[in-house]
């Protein structure tokens, strides 16, 4: 056996590479990303794989105990209920919850036996985090995806980061923007907080939460205003620039409305656009709002009126968050998408997937996303990798209504979601088992294994095939058969396979054929659109949730460093939760003065969703008027907000109106 | 063994050693406590005190010694033994010792402070 | 052999230096904490040249030895006095003595920090390097 095995971060989204080691791990220096570096939660990432509360075993419920029963057992369970689910209500009573931390053969399989029994009511946590990125990236550049890859941003003259803490949630990334530094190049944060990302800043808009649209309709504004667009980028890429009206955005205008000042709003415009290569780089601070595919497109459109697209340094940089988002979505394990991007409503693309699959009929149109199952009348829901009690505030707060009919969770902890289940069924980490993950680069990358799966874990390709089997469906178990049947299902994946997957680095997509070297920037000669156009669409400044006298302050969730989402892996990792034991609140010193709270002290929050209970850590970071809870930490689902973007059901989880108080 | 009270300077050295000699800490004393103990561990003990505190002979009782600690200048915790902090400064060259009146932990602090003070100054008019 | 410098306009307090070396050691010899919410800094042994640390070790446990300071754990007695001297408070002790040895030569916190904060270098070559790098970025918004 080789001394070391080489793999990819199981955290977040950037893709880093590292070697695991019979005792522990080594750092991989010639990685493209990454370089032999590791944020803290890579760092500790091998703490999941031993680790005490590994599922070893299939557990039954029983009542309120769980027996252990064989694999036989539980695999013809689900089989079982699946069936009866089907036949007794139809595949409306049908839900599936995919796994951003699953590989791409898994997460084709799972949404390939959804597909097959009739529904499109299979999901993932993009939704949460960059479903209006999908939309709205989709409908305006043609494909749902970053433009370029992290390590550009070394060749930007102008970074402009808006709604993105990276330095605490994608550490690495914040390593190419400092060698663009190096070069002198211009870095604009635009964010609420005071953040490590703004250290690196050379001009920080700490405009008011939710009014990224008017921000950057103003700097838009600008832009024309002085002519500093590009004109013959717009004449001969986009097409919609006439229905672009944004006279109202005057610089005065915007700033009463997102708070800054007018000539910083003049400052960044003109930085953006009079810069050689401008990159945008953007995450939950656009996307996780009631307006989210809105604020998406706002950027997109900033980056086209300046031509800042398809090329090295010039491009629209959207950070995803988990080691396979981007892979989930690729392979379609989406209520609105099948694999490939084709739309659930698109009858004549989901027709190829048919032949392909031999199947007699495929469903239209969009299923069950994840909020809306625990309102659903489901008779069986299958949970892949996902601790949906705890990543879904709605979800969150309806937990119970998940079990009305059968349940079966699939994962490597007993997370909260596994304790309500039915049935659970232990699965192989990501270190136990082989397979490909897609970073936010679209980079993919094959995954060997390097370790045992304890106890009966066993790789959820393996135990999906088996399920299909009973079911009635020969889908294979061997990872790279499902990856030759994917280069058929997904035009962008044709040509990649286990060997240019393994490479160091792996292929970035589309690799259209096997000797293709893969794409790292985007649409240089044409965009993926039906035209090879992108689309301008103008956006407008939405009605935001308001304080009252009664809740006077607006809470904003969002990430620490140490942690990692609804925290199964990154709270059983001692080194990390040390270091960050437990949930806290921060408040400007002068909004703890207004409600007589001081540091350390244990404060109530309340929104018209809720209360929770946190310590109150008093920042002058933090903007005056806004509060920050992680979420992390179960406390911050009893608080957050419900409303949401009915384009792409993404939940609103940067503003909520809030008061708090000293708890006794 | 002996102890001499004059000599010791109430550091961890014999403790670390001997099970039978006790080191406690509590409201900014330190006490040292010597038990009648194994006589086979005096040679070790005497190499070991960085004070030549300890000799060999009999002692009958036990006895306990005890020390002032110094608290630090800035969040008042007693970190070392005032002459824990004499024997340092009359060992250590430098003339300037004022981060001996500070804890470890405020002595991190404050090489935080110094090493960021630039940083700091450009990022809060940022 | 070089030192570890760092550069604090590049340290974003992730303390994937602590973690990482915490996981190496069993216990971290490097320390990550903010000043005021606007910067973090790690603080580990400096190698200082005229070392208190090993000024009061009566033992020559702690060493200069050329332009490190070296540990030899058997000759220590866990005195606490190296704890006491040192000016930085980068030394700790519980049942042993932790303090940055750079890991015997390639030190995992420079190895894995995210933005390239830490570096090993001798002195001559990170004045250098700051310089230029400095120098690059003023002529780069010049130019601009």
């Amino acid at each position: 056996m080789t001394a070391r095995i080489p793999t990819v971060c199981p955290y977040c989204a950037v893709g880093c590479g590292f070697y695991i080691t019979r005792n522990g791990m080594e750092y991989m220096q010639d990685h493209p990303v990454n370089e032999g570096a590791l944020c803290p939660k890579g760092n500790a990432a091998l703490d999941v794989l031993n680790h005490v509360d590994r599922l070893r075993y299939p557990m039954m419920r029983i009542g309120d105990d769980w027996i252990r029963v064989s694999w036989s057992e539980a695999l013809d369970r689900v089989a079982e209920e699946m069936q009866r689910a089907l036949r007794e209500k139809g595949p409306g009573a049908l839900a599936f919850l995919g796994s951003a931390k699953c590989t791409n053969e898994e997460n084709y399989i799972f949404q390939k036996i959804a597909r097959l029994m009739g529904t499109n009511s299979i999901d993932n946590s993009a939704r949460r985090c960059h479903s209006p990125t999908i939309i709205a990236l989709r409908r305006m550049l043609g494909t749902p995806a970053m433009t370029n890859p992290v390590s550009d941003l070394a060749l930007s003259d102008c970074i402009f980061i808006i709604g993105s803490n990276l330095a605490e949630n994608h550490p690495v990334v914040a390593r190419w923007i400092l060698r663009a530094k190096d070069r002198g190049a211009a870095v604009i944060v635009a964010d609420p907080r005071v953040t490590p990302t703004a250290w690196l800043a050379d001009l920080h808009l700490q405009l008011n939460p939710g009014t990224d649209i008017a921000l950057i309709n103003g700097m838009i504004n600008v832009i024309l205003n002085e002519g500093l667009e590009n004109s013959s980028f717009i004449k001969e890429r986009t097409s919609g620039f006439e229905g672009l009206d944004l006279s109202d955005y005057t610089p005065e205008r915007v700033s009463s409305i997102t708070g800054l000042r007018a000539g910083d709003i003049v400052r960044a415009a003109r930085l953006y656009a009079k810069a050689g290569a401008s990159s945008i780089v953007y995450c939950m601070g656009i996307t996780q709002h009631s307006c989210g595919t809105e604020n998406v497109t706002a950027c997109a459109n900033l980056a086209l009126v300046c031509g800042h697209v398809g090329r090295p340094g010039a491009g629209i940089l959207p950070l995803r968050g988990q080691n396979n988002v981007q892979g989930a979505c690729d392979m379609g394990a989406l209520a609105d998408f099948y694999p490939g991007w084709r739309s659930v409503d698109d009858s004549r693309a989901i027709d190829e997937l048919r032949r392909l699959w031999n199947a007699r009929a495929l469903p239209l149109g969009r299923g069950l996303t994840a909020d809306m199952m625990p309102e659903a009348d489901l008779r069986f829901l299958y949970v892949m990798g996902e601790d949906i009690v705890n990543s879904h505030p709605a979800v969150s707060r309806r937990r119970e209504r998940l079990k009305r009919g059968f349940m079966v969770v699939q994962d490597i902890f007993m997370t909260d979601t596994a304790r309500i289940a039915d049935l659970v069924l232990p699965a192989a980490a990501w270190a136990e088992k082989e397979g490909t993950f897609t970073s936010t680069e679209r980079r993919v990358q094959w995954v060997s294994r390097a370790r045992e799966a304890p106890g009966e874990a066993r790789p959820d390709l393996w135990i999906l095939s088996e399920v299909a089997a009973r079911l009635g469906f020969d889908l294979s178990p061997e990872p790279e058969e499902v990856l030759a049947e994917i280069n058929q299902a997904v035009p962008a994946y044709r040509g990649i396979s286990r060997s240019n997957a393994g490479a160091r680095g792996g292929i970035i997509w589309p690799c259209p054929h096997p000797d293709h070297p893969g794409t790292p920037v985007l649409h240089t000669e044409r965009f993926s659109t039906p035209d090879g156009r992108a689309r301008i669409s103008p956006v407008h400044h939405p009605a935001l949730e308001r304080t009252s006298p009664q809740h006077p302050l607006i809470l904003i969730t969002g990430r620490v460093v140490l942690h990692y989402n609804a925290g199964s892996m990154s709270m059983r990792s001692e080194g990390l939760v040390k270091r960050e034991p437990e949930i806290r609140i921060d408040v400007h010193p002068e909004d703890a003065a207004r409600f007589g709270v001081a540091d350390g002290d244990a404060v109530m929050i309340e929104t018209r969703w809720g209360r929770a209970r946190a310590r109150a850590k008093l920042t002058p970071r933090q903007k005056r008027g806004t509060l920050f809870m992680p979420f992390h930490f179960p406390e911050t689902n009893l608080v957050a907000s419900e409303i949401i973007d009915e384009k792409s059901m993404m939940p609103e989880l940067k503003v909520a109106a809030c008061r708090i108080w000293r708890a006794d | 063994m002996k102890v001499d009270e004059r000599r010791c300077i109430g550091c961890r050295a014999c403790s670390a050693i001997s099970r039978s000699i006790s080191i406690s800490e509590d409201a900014g004393i330190r006490s040292i406590t010597f038990h009648s103990h194994d006589e086979s561990l005096t040679e070790r003990l005497i190499e070991a005190c960085p004070a030549g505190a300890i000799s060999s002979g009999i002692t009958a009782e036990s006895i306990t010694l005890t020390f002032r600690m110094k608290r630090c200048s800035v969040c008042g915790e007693p970190f070392a033994t005032e002459r824990e902090i004499e024997h340092v400064a009359s060992l250590i060259p430098e003339t300037h010792k004022n981060w001996l009146d500070l804890c470890p932990e405020c002595r991190r602090a404050e090489q935080r402070r110094s090493h960021a003070w630039h940083c700091i100054r450009i990022r809060g008019r940022v | 052999m070089g030192k570890i410098y760092l550069d604090p306009e590049r340290c974003i307090g992730c303390r994937s230096c602590e973690v990482a070396c915490e996981r190496e050691h069993g216990h971290p010899r490097i320390s990550v904490d903010k000043v005021k919410d606007l910067a973090a800094v790690p603080v580990y042994c400096h190698q200082c040249d005229t070392a208190p640390c090993a000024a009061v070790c009566y033992t020559g446990s702690l060493r200069l030895d050329g332009d490190m300071v070296v540990f030899d754990p058997d000759l220590c007695t866990l005195c606490g006095l190296c704890f006491v001297a040192c000016p930085f408070g980068a030394i700790e002790l519980d049942s042993v003595i932790h303090r940055c040895d750079l890991c015997g030569g390639t030190p995992v916190c420079v190895m894995t920090c995210p933005t390239e904060a830490l570096q090993l270098e001798d002195i001559d070559a990170i004045t250098g390097s700051t310089r230029s790098r400095a120098a690059g970025v003023l002529a780069a918004r010049v130019r601009v």
